[in-house]
């Protein structure tokens, strides 16, 4: 799946997460650089991948993650 | 694939070894100063040994039910108009979550969903962790099962190791103490088969965590690594497990 379509989807899930519809995220937007973005959030993240993608991120995966480009990668690679 | 320990590890590398069994958030924070954000149970959360072990005996099956959980807005007035934050505590294993989210700001039943949710993808992860074995549990306290000693007994951490092999898998332990003698720190012996000491000069005060000695962890984790290297543990660790499998 083309990594574009994948972060579209991904900027979906952040705005229902963090209930911002006017909330943009990149490739390069990491933890720092979005309000609350805590373990919390990140697991609402999660869930929703998974449930989406039908796909299983563990949390070693997560914890080495460094941006949405990183878990547009991971998202990726799953699905190749 | 685990980075392996050697003089080609970054600190990021050094810490992505580890696994937090608390008592408090101290260690998750070291592990944030150096680059990564720990995603396990009990990173962020505050737990006596009394209640790990008994979470830990039990499977952690009464971690991810709600109805063993209070959520209530008993936390500091530290919210950004003095509102006070809600804070989850379980009511058999004592462990204490901070929530950062405050009162009048949130809905206290869709912030107990989010957290059950948070709690029960964390507790497969940390079984999944403890079964595979290639990270280290880490374990601090300033507390003792005792009201009257300092720091736990040496009984009691043992038998929190012995918990992990029989009801989870091959992980390691390494229990953090404060040093007596400042050139003990970070150093670290091992206490059994798969148990080893480590020290750093100071704990952060419980009060705030964030201000804890870097630099004391980075050397104690560096050189458990070293130490786990020379295949010292690794040698007794099988006999050990399957001892435990025997009995």
């Amino acid at each position: 799946m083309d990594d574009q379509i994948i972060l579209q989807a991904l900027q979906q899930i952040f705005k229902e997460v963090f209930a911002r519809p006017d909330l943009v995220v990149g490739p390069e937007t990491t933890a720092f650089d979005v309000d609350g973005w805590d373990s919390l959030m990140m697991v609402q993240i999660i869930l929703r991948i998974q449930s989406l993608y039908s796909i299983r991120i563990s949390g070693r995966e997560v914890q080495n993650l460094e941006n949405v480009g990183d878990l547009v990668s991971l998202i990726s690679s799953r699905l190749s | 694939m685990q980075p392996q320990a050697g003089s080609a590890m970054t600190p990021r590398d050094v810490f992505s070894r580890f696994i937090s069994l608390g008592e408090n958030c101290e260690f998750g924070l070291v592990q944030v100063k150096f680059g990564l954000q720990p995603f396990s149970l009990f990173a962020f959360a505050f737990n006596r040994l009394k209640g790990l072990t008994l979470a830990l005996a039990d499977r952690l099956a009464q971690i991810a039910d709600p109805s063993k959980f209070d959520l209530a807005p008993i936390g500091r007035a530290q919210g950004p108009n003095g509102e006070r934050e809600y804070i989850l505590t379980h009511k058999t294993y004592g462990t204490v979550v901070h929530t950062q989210r405050f009162e009048g700001r949130v809905d206290p039943q869709e912030l107990m969903k989010a957290q059950i949710d948070r709690l029960s993808y964390l507790r497969d992860e940390f079984i999944d962790d403890m079964r595979q074995g290639d990270r280290i549990a880490i374990f601090k306290s300033s507390y003792s099962e005792y009201p009257d000693k300092g720091q736990p007994s040496f009984a009691a951490i043992d038998n929190l190791q012995q918990l992990i092999l029989k009801h989870y898998g091959p992980t390691q332990l390494l229990w953090a103490a404060v040093a007596d003698r400042r050139e003990l720190v970070g150093a670290v012996h091992p206490l059994g088969p798969v148990l080893v000491k480590g020290y750093v000069s100071r704990f952060a005060d419980p009060e705030d965590a964030t201000k804890f000695e870097s630099q004391d962890w980075l050397k104690l984790c560096s050189n458990t690594l070293k130490f786990l290297e020379n295949g010292r543990l690794k040698q007794v660790i099988a006999p050990a497990i399957a001892g435990n499998e025997a009995a």
